[in-house]
């Protein structure tokens, strides 16, 4: 009986030692958990992160390029580590940089420098070779705005745009919570050339006392646009203009634009665009009040249209945001984002807005080409030819999980050819010029049921 | 076969046995500093086959396997059962519920009770550390001569009491296993109850003190044995130094191995804290892969 | 060779020395044997010679012992190593190595020697402890008494000119006594090597020793002739001495002259005592009702190829104390393990008062061979009293007057000494009121005085009417205890009678390998029945009114 019982423990290390293989082992590069693979897509985990409120503004990002020189996706995550990695979910490289959080990133033209921006005390702005990960440059954009970690007032590197000579043109930002409780903003735009030398600042002895949350600059017309969003206005507010429009050799100021406000909303803002047509005649722009503009170079209007009206029902004012404005061979385009309620962006609303999350599609001359309603915000969209991937991410009032995804639109017809779904709210997406590959990340969420949806991954798709 | 001779030294002629004691010492600490180092899951499996591997060039006994395998399916099998349980971090996939939240009293104070897969993998990396270390413990705990690791000891400049203590550990290995089968039995015995001489586990706190007792009386008879056969006379050193050129150069290699590994795990880990520099990029690669 | 002169020692963690004004001599070539109750001072005698006090353990040295005419303090304890060759009480405890070649090299490989040297230096010590040819064997694979060979072929190699054996027969047999004494003896006479062996078997040791050493509390009492020493050790019972039996016979019969020479013994009744040769009637012991049954007993060892016991019948009586002996290996422990509920009936029946053994466990004690072991409680109190719920205060009061234990009964049992550790095990064992209580060679180790109280004990449980079923190899103690002897060879019965019938029976005696008992040959002598035991002698002659009362 002793002896069988020996035998019997031999056999069951043997099988032990077997089931060890298979779950050491299951897939090159052996961490089963962080890759996964079906048919077209893998996902690669990025790391453990805070799990935020599905409900909460401010939801947790990742930045995503694709690298066309190197074949692969440049991913940047709220941990502060940048990856690069392969359409085959191999792992090229993988840094982290300092403390922060990564939340800007844009490519120069040839693919092998890639500027990405941080928000951490620092609020650097970081030139990285796109091959090895090396930093080639760096600026403190702390220096610029100011930082105050103790009042949790982090200044970051909110908006990159680039030109055609490689020139970088980055808004540092930093919003304070004053003690009476009122708000503050420091702003300032960092214009550097390819080595990074500072080629000007905007403004060159102050900041803006508002909130910059984008910029676009135009090879064509020489111009870098600039556009505010302070929810509060105050009297003594210096920079109280919707879009200012700088020299973007000189950053010599050219003209600032005021956008009316209508009602039920005291101020204009824009939050995801402006952004130049690519022969610099047109500039699209989406405020936050619900109408998508075109504009002439100037910042004149050409046209402006209701993409969401606010509506009054029982006595609360509904609107659907705007937010995204680009100018596509395609089309004007414009998005909206979830129905809020005027009083308070978190408080309920009656109905879904029948604009929200919504692509609205536009010739140049304004007449309507169609609108496509996303079952989700599409939270960032990247443009291939007549290709637009979208990154649909939380609905917050419907709480439909299975929204969630990258979306794949024609721009021509307005048709969807590809739905790829993710457990969690996609929140950022790119797609390669080719149109062969798309990639996206998911973040983990906290449903207002208790339970934890998705992960923080990187999806890729080859199609 | 009896306990003791289950711990007592393979008297088998093979190759482990006749390594010097420095060569086995070092290749334990430096093995020991591998499995640390290393977190890739399936390298650790590899290195833990490695040492399995070795008991089988060693012809370890079939008693002794038995003995072996029972040891590592405890320690394998309880990490990642107790990792599969009580995994904390996250991503966390719960691959079976034990006990659902909503079961009643039990399922309310446990906030429901699962396996997790993530949890598994993480056990089993816990696993195949500490089994590593065990198996190759055991190997050469079963293939020294204490003297061989006590000459070693000492030729590293240990201090004499300490190396003794720790051999003295190895070498009463043996006697101390069929002593406390003894006491067991001793304590079975002296039960109240008929149950209670089968009943082991109930008695197990009570072993140490008999067994210590006579542990310190036969240190005690060793040590002044081994003093008085000179063990500590300057000419014993002589040999101590002696270390076989092949194996002294193996060990070598070997060393040079584990500060690679080290290295550009080390290398690795600055590259997170921002330390990170580009034609380190396939250091990076290969630690990430394989390490 | 070593002169010890007017040597004290105290150690510093103690008031008192624990060596007073020790003088000894001992010639190039003498043998010497030092007795003495353990904690007497022996052990710190032979450190001290040994040169291990010093340094290291700091003490109070007075006087001085000299090697060679060299002082021992001058010297370290390696050198001295090489002079004196130590050998401990239990082999296990001072080997160090794998291999028996390894294990005798040692202290040559220490001093520097080369290979080849030493090689042949261990095949010759090894010849001469009759181990030649056991180079390569793991000293694992060596029986109890090659090990002290071994451990005797280690300190041998250096060529020592004095050999200090530590109670090195003390866990022996009486056949591995006998053949390991001759060793030594072939080692004096062949090598000249002086040896001093500390131990206090005296009856089984004397006629190996012309001289004899006693100690007690750290003082040399008597140091002289072995025939000598009995008249010296008359009245002294506290020195716990076993004489040989042939010298408490002529304590016994009052004879004038002690001594321990059969020849000697028998002139010495034959001119001052009385003889009855004729035939006393046999005493018909009072046989009680059978407690325990083994019938058609055969067990066998998973890996085995034989079975262990074979086909075995016998009972225990009520009131019966039964003695298993035989050669190491005959199955006296499996059948013991098997009546102490340690190892599972096979085949065939073991019955204890009817029922199962497997059932009635709770009435069976068992005593094993080590009994430090069995120690587990804080204090002699807790430990008579472990796990016994019926033990009262009263009972433990009476216990510790039986036990003669009452000033230790608050003392940590194994800091007791030797004998006083046996009776509290045995103690906590009769606490419980066992109806069968097994003892598996209780005594072994036990000096003269301890083992007077175990017999006593047992005797008092029997006549209680308690059984006990021991096994010993101790032929003087189962001729004074024990009601019948059962003789256990290769797993078969070899006999079972009444006691005198077995142990007067020396063919039987040789086949179970034991060495009959030296009154055998005096009544041999002197042409009476056989008898094994002084009271046996005692029926066929009278004491000698000329010596007076010993």
């Amino acid at each position: 009986m002793t002896k069988l019982k020996g035998y019997l423990a031999i056999f069951i290390l043997l099988l032990s030692w077997l089931a060890l293989y298979w779950l050491t082992g299951s897939r090159t590069p052996w961490e089963e958990f962080n890759i996964s693979k079906k048919s077209g897509e893998l996902s690669f985990y990025l790391g453990d992160i805070p799990t935020d409120n599905y409900d909460r503004m401010g939801f947790t990002k990742a930045i995503v390029k694709y690298v066309e020189a190197e074949e692969a996706w440049l991913v940047g995550t709220e941990r502060g580590e940048l990856f690069l990695i392969n359409n085959n979910g191999k792992e090229v490289w993988k840094r982290t940089l300092g403390i922060g959080k990564l939340v800007s990133v844009a490519l120069m033209k040839s693919g092998s420098f890639a500027c990405v921006g941080e928000s951490s005390p620092e609020a650097n702005l970081y030139c990285i070779n796109t091959h090895n990960g090396d930093i080639v440059w760096k600026h403190k954009g702390a220096d610029y705005v100011g930082t105050d970690p103790s009042a949790r007032s982090l200044p970051a590197i909110v908006h990159i745009a680039i030109d055609s000579d490689d020139n970088v043109y980055a808004n540092a930002y930093r919003f304070v919570m004053r003690k009476d409780g009122s708000r503050g903003y420091c702003g300032r735009m960092l214009a550097t050339d390819k080595a990074g030398k500072i080629i000007w600042r905007f403004p060159a002895e102050e900041n803006i006392d508002s909130w910059i949350n984008w910029c676009d600059v135009n090879d064509a017309n020489n111009r870098v646009v600039l556009s505010t969003s302070a929810y509060e206005f105050h009297d003594t507010m210096k920079y109280k203009d919707t879009m200012y429009f700088v020299n973007k050799k000189t950053g010599e100021p050219l003209n600032n634009v005021f956008l009316p406000t209508i009602p039920p909303f005291n101020n204009t803002v824009m939050r995801g665009s402006p952004n130049f047509s690519t022969d610099g005649k047109y500039l699209a722009g989406c405020a936050s009040d619900g109408r998508g503009f075109l504009f002439n170079e100037k910042g004149e209007t050409l046209w402006w249209k209701y993409l969401s009206k606010p509506t009054e029902i029982d006595h609360s004012w509904i609107n659907a945001s705007g937010r995204d404005g680009f100018v596509t061979p395609y089309g004007v385009i414009f998005t909206t984002i979830n129905t809020f309620n005027r009083e308070n962006w978190q408080l309920p609303t009656p109905v879904e807005h029948p604009s929200n999350n919504s692509l609205f599609v536009f010739n140049t001359d304004g007449t309507f080409k169609y609108q496509f309603m996303a079952k989700g915000t599409v939270e960032e969209i990247d443009f291939a030819d007549k290709l637009a991937a979208c990154a649909v991410g939380r609905n917050v009032r419907t709480h439909n999980y299975k929204a969630h995804g990258a979306l794949l639109l024609n721009l021509e017809s307005g048709k969807e050819i590809e739905f790829h779904p993710t457990a969690g709210p996609c929140q950022t997406i790119a797609i390669s010029k080719d149109q062969k590959h798309l990639a996206g990340v998911e973040a983990p969420a906290l449903t207002p049921e208790g339970k934890i949806i998705g992960s923080y991954r990187l999806h890729i798709w080859n199609r | 076969m009896s306990v003791r001779q289950l711990w007592e030294g393979s008297d088998e002629d093979n190759f482990v046995r006749t390594l010097s004691g420095s060569t086995k010492l070092s290749c334990l600490f430096l093995f020991s500093i591998l499995m640390i180092t290393v977190d890739n899951p399936r390298t650790l499996f590899i290195l833990f086959s490695l040492t399995l591997i070795s008991h089988v060039v060693a012809k370890t006994s079939i008693y002794k396997w038995q003995a072996l395998a029972v040891l590592l399916i405890l320690s394998l099998w309880g990490s990642m059962f107790s990792q599969a349980l009580f995994y904390a971090q996250t991503p966390r996939t719960p691959l079976f519920v034990l006990i659902s939240p909503t079961a009643g009293l039990l399922g309310q104070i446990t906030d429901g009770l699962y396996i997790y897969r993530e949890g598994i993998l993480y056990g089993a990396v816990q696993g195949l550390r500490s089994a590593s270390m065990m198996t190759l413990g055991l190997l050469i705990c079963w293939n020294s001569d204490p003297r061989q690791l006590l000459n070693a000891l000492l030729a590293w400049k240990l201090s004499p009491q300490v190396a003794f203590m720790l051999v003295t550990a190895i070498r009463f290995l043996p006697v101390l296993a069929s002593e406390t089968g003894e006491v067991i039995t001793a304590l079975q015995l002296r039960s109240n109850s008929q149950s209670g001489r089968t009943a082991v586990l109930r008695h197990l706190p009570y072993i140490a003190k008999p067994l210590l007792a006579r542990c310190l009386r036969r240190a005690q008879t060793l040590a002044l044995s081994v003093v008085s056969r000179g063990f500590f006379l300057a000419t014993a050193s002589k040999n101590r130094g002696l270390w076989p050129r092949r194996e002294l150069f193996a060990c070598i290699c070997f060393t040079a191995f584990v500060v690679a590994i080290v290295g550009s795990k080390f290398i690795y880990l600055l590259s997170e804290q921002g330390l990170y520099f580009g034609f380190f990029r396939y250091v990076y690669d290969w630690t990430k892969l394989y390490l | 060779m070593l002169k010890i002169n007017n040597f004290s020692y105290r150690y510093q963690s103690r008031k008192e020395f624990t060596l007073h004004a020790i003088n000894l001599e001992l010639a190039s070539g003498e043998m010497l044997l030092l007795a003495g109750r353990s904690g007497c001072g022996k052990s710190t005698l032979i450190k001290s010679i040994s040169g291990l006090t010093n340094d290291g353990e700091v003490g109070e040295k007075l006087g001085e012992i000299f090697l060679d005419d060299v002082k021992i303090s001058s010297l370290s304890p390696e050198k001295i190593g090489v002079l004196v060759g130590t050998v401990y009480q239990s082999p296990d405890d001072q080997l160090f190595a794998m291999t028996v070649g390894d294990e005798v090299g040692f202290a040559l490989e220490n001093q520097g020697y080369d290979e080849a040297y030493i090689k042949d230096q261990v095949k010759q010590t090894l010849a001469l402890v009759g181990l030649a040819g056991f180079e390569e064997y793991s000293i694992h694979k060596l029986s109890g008494g090659q090990r002290q060979r071994l451990a005797l072929a280690a300190v041998l190699i250096t060529k020592p000119s004095l050999l200090i054996l530590d109670e090195p027969v003390s866990q022996m047999n009486p056949q591995g006594v006998v053949s390991f004494m001759e060793l030594l003896r072939q080692l004096n006479e062949r090598e000249g090597i002086s040896i001093l062996m500390v131990e206090h078997r005296v009856n089984e040791l004397h006629t190996y020793f012309k001289r004899l050493a006693i100690m007690s509390e750290g003082r040399i009492i008597y140091d002289g002739a072995m025939e000598d020493a009995w008249q010296f050790l008359t009245g002294k019972t506290f020195l716990g001495l076993r004489e040989p039996e042939n010298v408490k016979l002529c304590r016994a019969l009052n004879l004038t002259k002690l001594s321990s020479e059969t020849e000697a013994v028998a002139r010495s009744i034959q001119n001052e005592c009385v003889l009855h040769p004729f035939e006393q009637n046999e005493a018909t012991a009072c046989v009680g009702q059978p407690l325990a049954v083994v019938k058609d007993l055969t067990f066998i060892y998973p890996a085995a190829t034989e079975p262990t016991l074979k086909n075995l019948n016998f009972t225990i009586n009520e009131g019966e104390i039964l003695a298993l002996m035989g050669f190491n290996g005959a199955g006296k422990s499996t059948l013991l393990n098997l009546f102490g509920g340690l190892t599972k009936v096979q085949k065939g029946r073991l019955e204890l008062e009817g029922s199962h053994i497997a059932k009635a466990l709770g009435k069976v004690g068992y005593l094993r061979q080590e009994p430090d072991l069995m120690l587990l409680a804080d204090t002699v109190r807790e430990e008579l009293a472990w796990k016994n719920k019926a033990f009262s205060e009263a009972n433990l009061q009476e216990f510790l007057q039986l036990l003669h234990l009452k000033e230790y009964a608050n003392d940590f049992p194994l800091a007791l000494s030797k004998g006083q550790r046996l009776r509290v095990v045995l103690g906590a064992m009769l606490a419980k009121s066992p109806r069968l209580l097994l003892l598996d060679e209780p005594t072994t180790g036990q000096d003269e005085a301890s083992l007077h109280s175990i017999k006593k004990l047992l005797r008092n449980y029997k006549n209680n009417g308690g059984s006990v079923f021991i096994c010993t190899h101790d032929v003087e103690l189962a001729s004074e205890i024990a009601d019948r002897v059962l003789l256990l060879n290769n797993g078969e019965v070899l006999a079972l009678d009444r006691t005198e019938k077995i142990l007067a029976n020396s063919d039987l005696l040789v086949q179970s390998g034991l060495v009959g008992s030296k009154l055998l040959d005096v009544s041999a002598r002197l042409g009476l029945k056989a008898c094994s035991t002084i009271e046996e002698v005692k029926k066929y002659v009278s004491p000698s009114t000329v010596g007076g009362q010993r």
